[in-house]
């Protein structure tokens, strides 16, 4: 494998901002977007708070009814077969495309791919099983794979791109995103393609949170300003979100072939899976440590060279634990600043590792480290962090992003500066 | 043929402007405004003048709306551009509306104007 690549478009729709400047501002003055949420109107449930999206409305059953903000240009009829968080990939991708200067003869000459992660739409497939069922198992609606199961994103948006390329999608539950940016890079490393498109996407409504209830894995909290606090010694769980990201990875020589501008680069990544709980860390953070060593190891860095770690950090107790102490054993002396942007956007589940991954490209392209936000008290494993406490004005030059999922899988990638 | 009567539900005939409206949201106005003549005559051929803009809601991105007037013989997928996938879709909305009784393998056999004429007319009269 040979060649720099580099990241030459993002976009974002989450509950930080669907801008790139939006986003910029909030992880700079440490804006949460966490709101009271109703999860199932008129029922009293154990989650009052969300990440929530304003200005789009795609909770109807009937996908004439949904809504965006006008900036995006969605045709109806596209969004239509899609999952929900379809139209927020598409305002994503519009973004990111737009920047990269990703224009439809480039989308599809076969060297350019498509990967995506999302956990398809409980809420879609829970209807449209509902409406079969009812029909004595007779009427299936010739939407209810393409719009619910977990695949939908890249069905939808291959074909609407015109990918001709490589084209996939990724189940890894919380470290779905990551594993997409991943493969991407080695996908591009090994020459198989040119330029790679990853796109996250994840619903955001009952049947995509409440589950996570059962586990006592959400926050029961009402105060916004409180509710996500990752690493602090009174979190209780994780605040829900959803959205989506899209990011465009790109060989260097492409890049400058056409003469469009680097963002960051991607040095390398690194994957390693706990083998010990379905949806339990390892309390050492095993696979999350070993991850971080490889991300480093296929990047030529020591833990010296990094300046700053996107922490995966979702605010519950037994993951900032097992994460905490996988920083602290595998940065030893070296004080690295470390904050979970999960304080501001809520966990975004198959989103999430994508999202924080473009929030390190904007730290890289912008010179500014994310401060750990709602951190009062540190926990006796955290305290041996370096966790900032405000958004620091300063230019990092390498960065981790780390992310785990339930299987105990773990992801951690490297980005350094573009730039001088 | 068009000119003949076809029941209209119960449930159909109960709804409001309104209620009709909210059924078919998305599609041209031409289309809410012949299902409320479809309601109140029961005519068929009120019903079959929404099919223009069913069919042009239905049809996949990029596909020129259908003519004003649908001969029999016009092809759905190869002349229309209206696929098995649109087809079903537009099949099941109109039974939602309007109470079709229709099962997915109920389509397989429509590849005509006439055919789907045909089709919805035999379940309008049976249902």
């Amino acid at each position: 494998m040979s060649g720099s690549v580099v990241v030459s478009g993002v976009g974002f729709v989450t509950s930080i901002g669907h801008s790139r400047v939006s986003v910029s501002e909030a992880l700079r003055s440490l804006r949460h977007g966490l709101a009271p949420w109703v999860a199932v109107p008129g029922v009293e449930v154990a989650v009052k708070l969300a990440g929530l999206l304003p200005g789009f409305e795609v909770g109807a059953a009937n996908p004439a009814a949904w809504s965006w903000p006008g900036e995006f240009q969605i045709d109806a009829s596209v969004a239509r077969p899609m999952p929900p968080q379809g139209v927020y990939a598409l305002a994503a991708l519009q973004q990111a495309l737009g920047e990269a200067q990703l224009v439809p003869e480039i989308l599809e000459d076969g060297a350019t791919g498509l990967y995506c992660a999302s956990a398809g739409s409980a809420r879609t497939l829970h209807q449209q099983m509902g409406k079969l069922e009812a029909s004595g198992w007779q009427r299936a609606h010739p939407h209810g794979v393409i719009s619910s199961v977990a695949g939908a994103l890249n069905f939808h948006l291959a074909a609407l791109l015109g990918i001709r390329g490589s084209s996939c999608g990724f189940v890894s539950a919380c470290s779905s995103g990551s594993h997409a940016l991943g493969f991407a890079l080695d996908e591009i490393r090994l020459g198989r393609q040119q330029r790679m498109i990853v796109v996250a996407a994840e619903d955001l409504n009952a049947e995509s949170a409440l589950p996570f209830a059962g586990m006592g894995a959400l926050s029961a909290a009402s105060d916004p300003a409180l509710a996500s606090r990752p690493f602090d010694r009174g979190r209780d769980g994780f605040v829900p979100t959803g959205g989506a990201v899209a990011v465009v990875l790109e060989s260097e020589s492409s890049a400058i072939g056409r003469g469009v501008r680097a963002l960051a680069r991607m040095l390398g990544w690194g994957q390693a899976c706990d083998g010990y709980h379905v949806a339990m860390p390892h309390p050492e953070g095993r696979g999350l440590g070993d991850a971080m060593r490889l991300a480093m190891g296929d990047a030529r860095l020591t833990p010296a060279d990094i300046g700053y770690v996107n922490a995966h950090g979702t605010s519950t107790p037994a993951g900032d634990r097992a994460e905490a102490r996988a920083l602290t054993e595998v940065f030893g002396g070296h004080r690295v600043p470390v904050s979970s942007t999960k304080a501001l956007t809520g966990h975004g589940l198959s989103l999430a590792g994508l999202m924080e991954a473009a929030f390190c490209v904007l730290a890289l392209d912008e010179g500014f480290i994310p401060g750990q936000a709602h951190l009062r008290e540190p926990d006796e494993d955290s305290a041996r962090l370096h966790l900032p406490r405000e958004t620091l004005r300063q230019q990092p030059r390498v960065v981790l992003n780390n992310s785990s999922g339930f299987g105990g899988s773990n992801v951690s990638h490297a980005f350094s500066c573009a730039h001088p | 043929m068009l000119n003949e009567s076809v029941p209209v539900s119960a449930e159909f005939a109960t709804k409001s402007p309104a209620q009709v409206a909210e059924a078919l949201l998305g599609f041209e106005p031409s289309c809410v405004a012949a299902a409320l003549h479809y309601r109140e005559s029961g005519e068929f051929e009120d019903f079959w003048a929404m099919l223009p803009g069913i069919i042009a809601f239905h049809l996949p991105r990029g596909a020129a709306r259908p003519p004003a007037v649908l001969e029999d013989g016009m092809r759905l997928n190869e002349e229309l551009g209206l696929d098995s996938l649109a087809l079903t879709e537009m099949a099941f909305l109109l039974d939602e509306v309007f109470q079709l009784s229709i099962e997915t393998r109920d389509v397989v056999g429509v590849v005509t104007i006439g055919d789907l004429k045909a089709f919805l007319k035999r379940k309008l009269e049976t249902r």
